[in-house]
């Protein structure tokens, strides 16, 4: 199998078995409590059709169930989501893998970023974490989006990124 | 800030003031053209029923604009921009805070736009094109002429510089691009090519927008002018029992004679008199009947590019050849280059000029996995099937179940899809064939490639597999279903290969 290259690919590093940084632990809850907030706002909406639609007493509890079961599996997913985020650092790139059920690893070459940011949005704030963005020039497919980072880290990061960017530049 | 006098943009400045009322529009036209036909239903419901309309849409109007204002005078205060001795900076967000870098030479181009609203105050909008990332060019909304033109010129200026800086390092040969109408063009399309070509383009692409523009017009009509044209159809039958079926039947001939006709007619006023030429380094493209559209192809900005056919095109040998250049995303379709009609031997010359003869030469090859067969057959087959059997049953007794006839059907195509994948790597390139009734073969040379990501469904985990996304500056691709041990590999190569490379994709 691809044995006209001429580099053979078993010589070269694997994505899946690298030592992934794992994201802040208080992420987990940043996860959780995004689930709430947006469930929170489906429920006032909910709560506000049943209100002024009149609707009958068992199917307020229908939907009171499966309101409260899907807001659970919302719940279990935020959660078991956390354990398998996480970035890593290597000479040429940078590799991200997220997903309980659905499994990802992206990974850009630092000689492909165009730009990168970092943000905090008004959740994160609370928990003085925030999220590194890294921008190819491939569109919103390729970008990568870190988040329960250190705000320290964060920054820290990016400008690593920078310097690496400008670096291979110069090369 | 008066307009000549020099800025210092390594202090953070915000905007005009106008930018208030720039970005208040935006906001008011965004969610206008989001909520427009239950605008329209409301009025004209309103209107018909001699009421003044509920209070309730009253005080969510007020609400939504008094939102409107709020906001557009927050993000105008927490909008700053500046610069740093190698970056454009610019700070903003509503409720977020964010930062965005760009370093001046990753800036492709600088455009100032006047909408009418800009004209209007005077004002202009400046936008700075880094070639893709996130939905769109980074944008400053509204800037006095002066202070744009200032900044336009600096951002230039620290661009060229900077690259002159390393253009001293590694010297390019200035290409001269020649008088092209005096060679003969390696494409021309004659008349019955064109018709050949319009016989053979993609016509269901054509039915389906059709239907799908249709019917979300209909409904919007129906619901305004309170008329059901279902019901009306059943009168006209005479039959209670009309099913969607019949519906079907009686329109699909005609839909289909529509189609053809304005995919026919597409095609000439597109493509009448297509002329190719290769020029000095890259290609350059004439054609339309209305206007004469030209557009030169850099070879250095060639992303990918992809050849097809489908059974027609096979009968007249024809291909069609797509070029696909780095652009922003809002772009994309623009600069996607269209070749709709060529013989062998000009797509060979063409493929020749875009990237050298040997990228193309001793692939070897993969496949995806049988195992996707099965995925397609239950995601396209079995569960529609089953759900339209079931509804069908429902809706006519046992006749409703020919609609189970899907099931074999999708096997079938299911088949024949994972049987024409074939993945091809050499040391330069990675090719990719597919496709059902278009054949597609993709060529992306592996430099050019801008992220990797391997994914794996829990279905895929428990069989080994994995899906490979390659994304490029003019969109994704996706490899299904690949044996994991192969799909790590072959990231990992990828990977390798942009790395090592000093090539510069654009």
């Amino acid at each position: 199998m691809f044995s006209n290259t001429s580099i053979s690919p078993e010589d070269l590093p694997s994505v899946e078995f690298l030592e992934y940084q794992p994201l802040h632990p208080e992420y987990r809850q940043i996860m959780i409590l995004r689930v709430l907030v947006f469930n929170a706002v489906l429920l006032v909406g909910l709560i506000l059709y049943v209100a002024f639609n009149g609707v009958a007493l068992h199917w307020i509890g229908v939907i009171g169930i499966s309101f409260l079961l899907l807001v659970g599996v919302q719940i279990l997913i935020a959660y078991r989501n956390f354990a398998y985020k996480g970035y890593a650092i290597r000479e040429h790139d940078l590799v991200y893998t997220s997903g309980w059920l659905f499994r990802k690893w992206t990974a850009i070459s630092f000689n492909r970023i165009q730009h990168s940011e970092v943000s905090q949005g008004l959740i994160e704030r609370m928990f003085d974490l925030s999220t590194l963005e890294v921008f190819t020039a491939g569109g919103s497919s390729s970008d990568l989006k870190i988040g329960g980072l250190p705000d320290k880290t964060a920054h820290q990061l990016r400008d690593f990124i920078t310097k690496k960017i400008a670096r291979d530049e110069e090369e | 800030m008066r307009k000549n006098e020099p800025l210092d943009l390594h202090i953070p400045h915000r905007q005009s003031p106008l930018a208030i009322l720039v970005i208040l529009y935006e906001f008011i036209r965004r969610i206008l053209s989001a909520f427009w036909p239950i605008v329209l239903i409301y009025v004209v419901r309103g209107r018909t029923s001699g009421q003044s309309g509920d209070p309730v849409y009253l005080y969510i109007g007020i609400g939504i604009s008094l939102i409107s204002v709020i906001g557009s005078l927050i993000s105008y205060f927490r909008y700053y921009y500046y610069v740093t001795d190698t970056d454009l900076i610019i700070e903003k967000g509503l409720i977020e805070r964010k930062k965005i870098t760009v370093p001046f030479d990753r800036i492709q181009t600088i455009n100032t736009e006047q909408k009418i609203i800009h004209q209007l105050f005077g004002v202009v909008k400046l936008e700075i094109d880094t070639a893709g990332s996130k939905k769109k060019e980074i944008a400053i909304d509204a800037l006095e002429q002066g202070v744009a033109e200032q900044i336009k010129s600096f951002l230039l200026l620290k661009k060229k510089y900077l690259q002159e800086e390393s253009s001293k390092r590694k010297p390019t040969p200035p290409s001269k691009s020649q008088d092209l109408h005096q060679v003969e063009p390696l494409i021309r399309l004659s008349i019955t090519d064109l018709v050949k070509i319009g016989v053979s383009q993609n016509h269901i692409q054509t039915a389906l927008l059709i239907i799908g523009f249709g019917i979300g017009f209909l409904d919007d009509i129906q619901e305004i002018i309170n008329f059901d044209l279902y019901t009306w159809i059943q009168g006209q039958i005479g039959q209670a029992s009309a099913s969607y079926a019949i519906f079907l039947l009686m329109v699909l001939p005609f839909l289909l004679l529509i189609t053809f006709i304005i995919t026919l007619i597409r095609t000439v006023i597109r493509f009448y008199h297509q002329k190719v030429w290769i020029a000095g380094d890259g290609i350059q493209l004439e054609s339309g009947l209305l206007t004469r559209h030209q557009s030169f192809i850099h070879r250095q900005k060639i992303q990918r590019i992809q050849w097809s056919q489908n059974p027609i095109k096979r009968i007249f040998k024809l291909f069609e050849l797509r070029i696909y250049q780095a652009s922003s995303q809002q772009e994309h379709a623009k600069k996607t280059n269209q070749i709709p009609g060529c013989y062998r031997e000009a797509l060979e010359a063409l493929r020749d000029t875009t990237f050298p003869r040997k990228w193309f030469e001793s692939m070897d090859y993969v496949r995806v996995s049988t195992q996707y067969r099965g995925r397609l057959w239950l995601y396209f087959g079995i569960l529609p099937g089953i759900l339209l059997g079931f509804l069908g049953y429902l809706q006519d007794g046992l006749p409703g179940l020919w609609f189970l006839v899907w099931i074999p059907l999708v096997w079938w195509w299911a088949g024949i899809v994972v049987r024409r994948w074939h993945i091809g790597l050499n040391d330069y390139a990675l090719y990719l064939k597919h496709g059902f009734w278009e054949v597609k073969e993709d060529f992306i040379p592996v430099y050019k490639i801008q992220a990797v990501r391997l994914k794996q469904s829990p279905y895929q985990r428990s069989h080994q597999l994995a899906t490979v996304s390659i994304s490029t500056a003019s969109g994704s691709l996706e490899i299904p279903y690949l044996p994991l041990d192969l799909a790590q590999r072959m990231m990992n190569y990828l990977l390798f290969r942009v790395e090592s490379s000093h090539l510069a994709w654009m």
